[in-house]
């Protein structure tokens, strides 16, 4: 059962991180011709017929053209991941059902699931004759997996997935809107980022942030992305303020979380975190916490699909208050995780020979 | 060789570079020969060729991602660790993993 849960984790991960160039691709072209009419004082380009903003308005297009391609590229690297090369044409048309017949991301995950799954099965199973062997990935596996999808996800669950879709995100959407229940979400995804810095829970809060993207419900990845560049940031500012309390190995580091917060990598915490996770740990969550219900309370909204790291808060409306929000979380670290650790032994830990939790499986 | 490793993390850009490096100087402090490919953001880096692949005693996975190219690696014990261990104790988990591939091997 954990193997299974984890296999299915993995598969969920693969999928997302194919998924991400798309979003990242995609909501940057919108935000910056968004932004280019705003510095000239437009904010539709739809009235414009020729000219250069019709130009501009046809590339904004374009970007949702790739947002829109979402749950199709999820399901069909998620079907990729449980079933190899046979299985991503029965999860591409799996992912364009679920876009079509409002499944959503439960949609496409499941229709992911179900074309991987079988065309696995179809790869393992069904024998055929040498001689026809090449019938197999060309004719067999791709008729059979789409068929199945095609069963699954447009007759038999496209009715209550799609209202069970709805439902989910009416709620979802009514708590991002709601005053405080967005600042009891932002607390709960800003310190689930913090816990873990790329571990399961983290993972957990980005992964939902992601896929909720597909769906038009921005607000959940604008939060972790807040966490997620201020934790590293965090301990960028603090080997800038106070050199004499770091080891020349965690300088070095700290030089790279500048970095890290830029594009919004959490990882960047871990050798900083690994020193005294005891203590560091909670101060992450505290921090991460903080600067996302900092960003919510300022007001900053995601209207398009927000990008992570600093340069995120372009595509941010009130993007100032995402700045602030990056700024409080950096700040907490900086100013607490000097006073609470001694930053400067920084052996590391390989002295314990206790290789109990290390948990190895054969394939 | 050996053993060959590849690392792999969903975004690609954090832990993949991290457990390599961590793997393979690990592998020179315990005076083994190894090569450790990343399967991350760029693709596929330090390519594990099919005759280092033939070579390596066993393939050992730091990730719970899907892996590129697996037919390169048929017959070889393949053994998947967290990703997470390989940045931590990435000595201990070598050790462990090459004594459960010895075990293997004598049993059968």
């Amino acid at each position: 059962m954990k193997k299974l849960l984890s296999d299915w984790k993995g598969y969920l991960m693969t999928g997302i991180s194919y998924m991400l160039p798309i979003v990242i691709g995609g909501s940057l072209l919108v935000a910056i011709t968004k932004i280019l009419g705003l510095c000239f004082g437009i904010t539709s380009f739809d009235t414009y017929t020729s000219g250069v903003w019709y130009y501009v308005n046809q590339v904004t297009n374009v970007g949702w053209t790739a947002i829109g391609l979402l749950d199709l590229v999820l399901a069909g690297y998620v079907a990729y991941a449980i079933g190899d090369k046979p299985a991503l044409a029965a999860g591409f048309v799996g992912g364009a059902i679920a876009s079509s017949s409002n499944t959503g991301f439960i949609g496409a995950l499941i229709a992911g699931f179900v074309a991987g799954y079988s065309a696995r099965w179809c790869t393992e199973k069904i024998k055929v004759n040498e001689k026809y062997e090449s019938i197999k990935p060309l004719v067999i596996t791709p008729l059979i997996s789409t068929l199945l999808v095609a069963v699954i996800s447009a007759i038999i669950l496209a009715v209550p997935l799609s209202w069970l879709n709805k439902s989910l995100l009416h709620w979802i959407k009514a708590m991002c809107t709601n005053g405080t229940s967005s600042v009891v979400l932002a607390l709960v995804m800003g310190a689930m980022i913090g816990s873990d810095l790329g571990g399961p829970i983290n993972k957990a809060a980005w992964a939902a942030g992601n896929v909720l993207l597909a769906e038009n419900v921005y607000t959940p990845a604008m939060i972790t992305n807040v966490a997620i560049a201020g934790i590293p940031l965090g301990y960028a500012v603090a080997t800038t303020l106070q050199k004499n309390k770091f080891s020349s190995e965690l300088i070095d580091a700290g030089r790279s979380d500048w970095f890290m917060g830029f594009i919004g990598i959490t990882e960047g915490a871990i050798p900083f975190t690994l020193i005294n996770p005891l203590k560091l740990i909670p101060l992450n969550m505290i921090a991460g916490a903080c600067g996302s219900a900092t960003a919510i309370i300022l007001g900053a909204q995601a209207k398009i699909p927000p990008v992570g790291g600093i340069y995120g808060f372009i595509t941010i409306h009130n993007g100032w208050a995402y700045l602030v929000g990056l700024a409080v979380c950096a700040l907490i670290i900086g100013a607490f995780a000097p006073l609470l650790v001694d930053f400067t032994n920084t052996a590391v830990d390989e002295l314990s020979t206790d290789d109990k939790n290390i948990d190895i499986t054969f394939e | 060789m050996d053993f060959v490793a590849i690392t792999s993390c969903p975004a690609g850009l954090a832990h993949t570079p991290m457990a390599a490096k961590a793997l393979e100087n690990a592998a020179k402090e315990l005076g083994l020969e190894a090569k450790i490919e990343q399967q991350g953001a760029m693709g596929l880096k330090n390519e594990i060729t099919l005759d280092e692949a033939k070579s390596a005693k066993f393939l050992l996975i730091g990730s719970d991602q899907k892996i590129e190219k697996m037919g390169r690696f048929e017959g070889k014990p393949v053994l998947r660790v967290d990703i997470n261990m390989c940045i931590k104790k990435p000595k201990l988990v070598i050790e462990k993993c090459t004594k459960a591939v010895d075990a293997k091997l004598r049993e059968q």
